[in-house]
């Protein structure tokens, strides 16, 4: 069957055929085998559900470190069969593909050429055998490029809801606020109609930065005239700087972006008011406070896990959470500034860079990029012979060397911490190398144009398919105020 | 007799295996059969594993409850773990040789100067039947509280424990990897440096990404698809 004949209905179908597959494979391994297919963290959150349906607490579950909801998503495992989770994570997982398929033929792409990329996803034997294991990444997937699509869209209370509830399942999507904030630039149009409240604040902020333009120019008069006072120059170039800062600030903290920040956050505190009401300190120890203060001193990918066994317990332990954190931190958030308009180029180079610098690193959080990578192919110059291949062969054989030393040490017992360390380096740097290149050889592409339509960046669209129904993404699109 | 070993001697997922020969009949029929491991805090089971194993109807796991501590956090020791055999079930395999494969886990051990492993030892496992002092009611279906044994359990002082003889076959150790606390100098250092190294570098082609593509917006270059 050639590509051509091949639509994403056909696509979706075999994606589904292959996750049922793959289901009723796993059933029968475990039941069957010693060695399980069902990953050890879905039978955490059953046990977790099961003590939800008891009247319990699902932190009664040792290691059970999610949110509430998830369990109780998963009561069906046992009032009907144990397998429904991986059914709902199996139909996340098809939802992404959906969603990517989408967002590749809003922006141009003819739906066939669009296939390609999708099937990076649904056709993937890696994305698949972690759903069909169990495995809730997919969830997080749906619901971060459910954000983003929905923003494309303008539909924009659903977005900020989507984006809430992605944070409340797992904080590390909190990152992707910075260029989320970035692509709702005021030039590309308004999303939604503002209530009365923001309208006040419009006029208010439009009020203290005329004030303050109005300082500037003072300013600069100022030291036009007189300036043989060094220390009084200091001061005034001080006081402009901060003045630049805070007018730049304020020219950021638009109406929309002011909106999208309280839904998103009014979102996402109900439902953490909603579980703590529930289950008290319990929920924020578990869902929020174990992950920002997690040291795995256990062997895994991050760069950091061997100094912090050797550290574990010492005063050093605590400068290193500092010292580690910072890296990321600034790293993170500069992406996202810098590209935010490229919206799917900076939450994918935000998620690698988090899990690059993450003071714990295990496989599941691959997904977590993997799921952004369709998205950013098109856009990129490195062509497989022989730049991308040569940065994939790096990515699996730094991890296999890695994944070598580590079933030695955990299985055989030898004591290869030393060469676990240096494979934990040796992937450190080709995933710094693949970031790199990615950045360098990056067609950037604002997703938005200067009309606020959604810009064709990756082709004409299908060939039937008439310009002005790129239009229809761009419903609600309303005249943006002038320009201050 | 009970005989029992552990597999393998290196790993931080050993097993230890129990033979025993179900032939020695309890003296009264609401008395239990218990083999008692007592896991050192140098390791722990995970009684959600137990449970899916399914290895008998009654499994108690006592203390350690942390399944992530490493050692020198596990303040509340190692575990001791029950496996329990109602008579009746113990009578209904009378004469079979029932095999016992308890999954460990060993916790990570604090890191050495001198030596690459340490050897956990793990003491040899009690069997025998646990009976109450004082015969239950008829009409009561409780089973009888574990056997006092060594310091880890209170003291009950409502129950007798008819030990059988159990052997260990070979050493009952582990040997587990440790960290050099020698290597954390060069570990420090090389994290430290590498860390750096790959930051700047990746500042770095963020600050050209971001100048150049100043410089195109300014020479007001618009796409096709603008």
């Amino acid at each position: 069957m050639a590509l051509s004949d091949v639509s994403f209905r056909t696509l979706w179908l075999a994606a589904a055929a292959l996750r049922i597959i793959l289901l009723v494979y796993g059933e029968w391994q475990d039941r069957h085998f010693v060695v399980k297919y069902t990953d050890i963290d879905y039978l955490v959150f059953t046990d977790a559900a099961r003590h939800i349906t008891q009247g319990e607490s699902p932190y009664n579950r040792a290691t059970y470190r999610y949110t509430p909801l998830l369990a109780m998503l998963l009561t069906p495992n046992i009032y009907l069969f144990q397998a429904f989770g991986k059914c709902i994570f199996v139909g996340a997982d098809l939802l992404v593909g959906w969603l990517l398929h989408r967002i590749l033929t809003l922006r141009g792409m003819p739906s066939k050429r669009a296939l390609l990329y999708t099937s990076l996803w649904l056709l993937n034997p890696m994305v698949a055998n972690i759903s069909t294991r169990g495995n809730c990444e997919s969830i997080l997937g749906c619901l971060v490029l459910g954000t983003m699509y929905l923003l494309l869209i303008r539909h924009f209370y659903a977005a900020c809801a989507c984006f809430g509830l992605a944070v409340h399942l797992k904080i590390y999507p909190v990152i992707y606020a910075a260029p989320f904030l970035v692509l709702l630039d005021e030039k590309y149009g308004l999303p939604v109609n503002w209530p009365n409240m923001l309208w006040t604040y419009e006029r208010l902020r439009i009020q203290v930065l005329r004030l303050y333009l109005d300082e500037d120019e003072k300013a600069d008069d100022v030291l036009a005239e007189d300036d043989n006072d060094r220390l009084d120059n200091l001061v005034d170039k001080s006081s402009r700087v901060l003045s630049r800062a805070l007018r730049h600030g304020l020219m950021f903290l638009s109406p929309t972006r002011v909106s999208f920040a309280v839904v998103s956050a009014a979102v996402f505190f109900a439902l953490g008011g909603l579980m703590y009401s529930m289950y008290e300190d319990q929920f924020l120890e578990c869902t929020y406070f174990y992950h920002v203060t997690r040291k795995d001193h256990r062997h895994n990918f991050s760069v950091w896990f061997y100094h912090i066994y050797l550290t574990f317990g010492s005063n050093e332990d605590n400068i290193l959470g500092l010292l580690t954190f910072f890296p990321q931190l600034v790293l993170v958030m500069a992406s996202g500034f810098a590209f935010g308009k490229d919206i799917f180029f900076a939450c994918f180079i935000q998620t690698f860079l988090f899990v690059t610098f993450n003071k714990v690193c295990t496989s599941q959080y691959f997904m977590w990029y993997l799921c952004l990578l369709p998205l950013v192919l098109p856009s990129t110059k490195i062509s497989f012979r022989w730049l991308g291949l040569c940065l994939i062969v790096c990515w699996v054989v730094t991890q296999a060397a890695w994944l070598y030393f580590a079933y030695h040490l955990e299985f055989e017992g030898e004591n290869t911490f030393f060469s676990l360390w240096l494979a934990g380096l040796a992937f450190f740097g080709s995933n710094c190398w693949i970031v790199v290149e990615l950045i360098n050889n990056h067609r950037f592409e604002n997703v938005f144009g200067a009309s606020g339509r959604i810009r064709w960046c990756w082709g004409n669209g299908e060939p039937k398919q008439q310009p002005s129904d790129a239009s229809s993404a761009n419903n609600g699109h309303m005249v943006p105020p002038s320009s201050l | 007799m009970a005989t029992h070993t552990v597999a393998p001697s290196s790993s931080f997922h050993p097993h230890l295996y129990t033979n025993i020969t179900f032939n020695h009949a309890p003296s009264r029929l609401d008395c239990i059969f218990d083999i008692i491991y007592i896991i050192p805090r140098e390791a722990f089971v995970d009684i959600n594993q137990l449970n899916d194993l399914k290895i008998s109807k009654h499994v108690v796991v006592l203390n350690e409850t942390d399944l992530e501590a490493p050692v020198e956090v596990a303040v509340r020791g190692g575990n001791v773990v029950a496996i329990r055999y109602e008579a009746d079930d113990y009578l209904m395999l009378l004469g079979q040789q029932i095999s016992i494969d308890l999954p460990l886990h060993m916790r990570y051990q604090k890191p050495d100067s001198m030596w690459t492993h340490q050897t956990v030892t793990i003491p040899t496992p009690k069997v025998g039947w646990t009976c109450l002092i004082d015969p239950p009611q008829k009409s009561s279906s409780s089973i009888p509280p574990l056997p006092t044994i060594d310091f880890h359990l209170e003291r009950d002082s409502r129950t007798t424990f008819d030990e059988i003889e159990s052997t260990a076959v070979g050493n009952m150790t582990v040997s587990v990897p440790v960290g050099r606390t020698d290597d954390i100098y060069t570990v420090q250092t090389g994290t430290f440096v590498t860390v750096t190294l790959g930051s700047l570098w990746i500042a770095y082609s963020l600050y050209r990404a971001v100048v150049k593509r100043k410089r195109t917006e300014a020479k007001g270059k618009r796409r096709k698809s603008e």
